[in-house]
């Protein structure tokens, strides 16, 4: 009936655009991939672990002063040298959705929120938490979805990224890969912080972009999406 | 005057008691070496804690139950009824408190014992929380980072503490209202979240002021949160862009082909 490639593409697109506006007219809250992810209303499971760093209290007996403590120099060297400094990822990537974008350094931003680049092409890691090649601890990377002047970016991929995928980060020279283990979207009201960047438990790495509605009144998106990854080399 | 001082030292550790948060756990507690010359035996209700205790040394963090301690300094091997070179006994030990035991020289000179409580309160995502311990025979000082004080008039035995962004800073010890500089300066890397504890210690009168140093982890914050977006544009900026999708899609195939970007943003 449609012999013309072109026809045939313009249709395709046609029904597919009039599925989605029929779909969004109908359900108008899941019109992007990070809204057809369920949201989740708590903390998950896969790594709940993580949040328990601290060794369990001692017990009473335990608790009686050694008669051996070690005492070390207290010199400002010695301090300055026990600094952990992790090492920085450069690049962040994701095989299966087709990312693969330069990381930077970030911090805290005046409202203490994390700071991220300006640029939805570029994804920001939390440098005052773990980094790849610590042995324990969240590696936070995160970016920004999309700019009023880029449109969307390449995180908005991170929503359809399957659980067992790969991702790679590069730090110091090396890749370091890790296997997706849950896709999330959270309300950014309930999503478990000291969890997300929790600096203790099996080294992981946290990927985190925005999703969900977008109110300008109400601070912009209101969920994150979380892609979680365990390091598997 | 060592009376009078250890009797300043509990009041220090009677603050503690205002943090009841960890009421039922261990109190942890350090000890610094900061008497200049001498190696000592450290004692804990006539138990040996400490042996050849060097100045300039500090011991991990021993956990104690919350109670009264007697402490008792003597010179190395000479043994529990050893003479004290240093004393203080009922030192009260709040359960779940962060202490640093200090043995170091009275402004005049003269040896004593001082617990400080170390502030374990959470420190914001970003920040560093320093703290400057007199500890000195010495007057009293000024702590200056880049050139500018941050901490004024601190004599022996007090503190002074504040919260600033990590980070490293040049620091260095001046006399107080001047430019006599007594120790440093020295380049002091202040690690986000840690609460690094800066001593001065030793003697002015005999030339050998030094700085050392603690850092207590562990009191670190999450940021409040992850921005991730500006833009607004992954849900279509609301219902118009929609509608001018259907009405191009009416007006003709071509019109849907140019949209075809739009499909691959929201599927």
């Amino acid at each position: 009936m449609i012999n013309n490639p072109t026809q045939r593409a313009v249709a395709i697109v046609a029904a597919a655009l009039l599925g989605m506006g029929a779909a969004w007219l109908t359900a108008p809250r899941e019109r992007s991939a990070a809204a057809e992810l369920p949201r989740v209303t708590t903390a998950s499971a896969p790594d709940r672990a993580a949040s328990a760093g601290a060794p369990p209290p001692r017990t009473r007996k335990d608790a009686a002063p050694p008669a051996r403590v070690r005492a070390r120099p207290a010199t400002v060297d010695a301090a300055n040298r026990a600094t952990e400094r992790a090492v920085a990822p450069t690049r962040v990537s994701v095989p299966s959705v087709g990312i693969s974008m330069p990381v930077r350094p970030v911090g805290v931003d005046r409202a203490g929120l994390m700071a991220l680049p300006e640029s939805a092409y570029t994804a920001g890691w939390y440098r005052f938490g773990r980094g790849p090649l610590d042995r324990s601890g969240s590696t936070v990377v995160a970016g920004h979805v999309d700019t009023p002047e880029e449109g969307v970016g390449p995180l908005a991929r991170l929503a359809s990224v399957r659980v067992g995928a790969e991702v790679r980060l590069r730090a110091g020279g090396r890749p370091v890969t890790y296997r997706v283990v849950s896709v999330e979207r959270v309300a950014k009201s309930v999503l478990d912080l000291p969890r997300l960047f929790a600096r203790g438990g099996p080294a992981r790495l946290q990927l985190v972009t925005c999703g969900g509605d977008y109110l300008p009144d109400r601070g912009g998106y209101q969920d994150n999406v979380v892609v979680t990854a365990r390091r598997v080399g | 005057m060592r009376k009078l001082l250890t009797l300043a030292a509990a009041g220090t550790v009677a603050v503690g008691l205002a943090a009841p948060a960890y009421a039922a756990d261990d109190a942890h507690v350090s000890v610094l070496h900061g008497v200049p010359d001498a190696v000592v035996d450290v004692y804990v209700n006539g138990d040996a804690l400490l042996s050849d205790f060097e100045p300039g040394t500090l011991t991990d963090p021993v956990a104690l139950p919350g109670g009264d301690y007697d402490l008792k300094v003597v010179a190395a091997g000479d043994g529990a009824d050893g003479d004290a070179i240093m004393e203080a006994n009922g030192v009260t030990v709040p359960a779940g408190a962060n202490i640093t035991v200090v043995a170091h020289l009275d402004e005049g000179g003269a040896p004593t014992l001082t617990p400080f409580v170390n502030d374990t309160s959470a420190i914001a995502a970003g920040e560093a929380r320093l703290t400057v311990r007199h500890t000195a025979a010495a007057p009293a000082v000024d702590v200056r980072a880049g050139g500018d004080p941050v901490f004024t008039d601190l004599s022996n035995p007090n503190e002074a503490s504040a919260d600033i962004p990590a980070g490293t800073v040049s620091a260095d010890v001046v006399l107080a209202g001047t430019e006599d500089v007594a120790i440093g300066p020295a380049d002091l890397t202040l690690a986000e979240g840690v609460h690094t504890v800066v001593y001065a210690w030793g003697s002015a009168e005999d030339g050998n002021l030094d700085l050392a140093v603690q850092t207590i982890s562990g009191s670190h914050s999450s940021p409040g949160g992850v921005p991730g977006g500006t833009g607004g544009q992954l849900t279509g900026s609301g219902p118009a862009l929609w509608w001018l999708a259907l009405g191009a899609l009416l007006a003709g195939g071509a019109a849907a082909l140019t949209l075809r970007p739009q499909r691959q943003r929201v599927s």
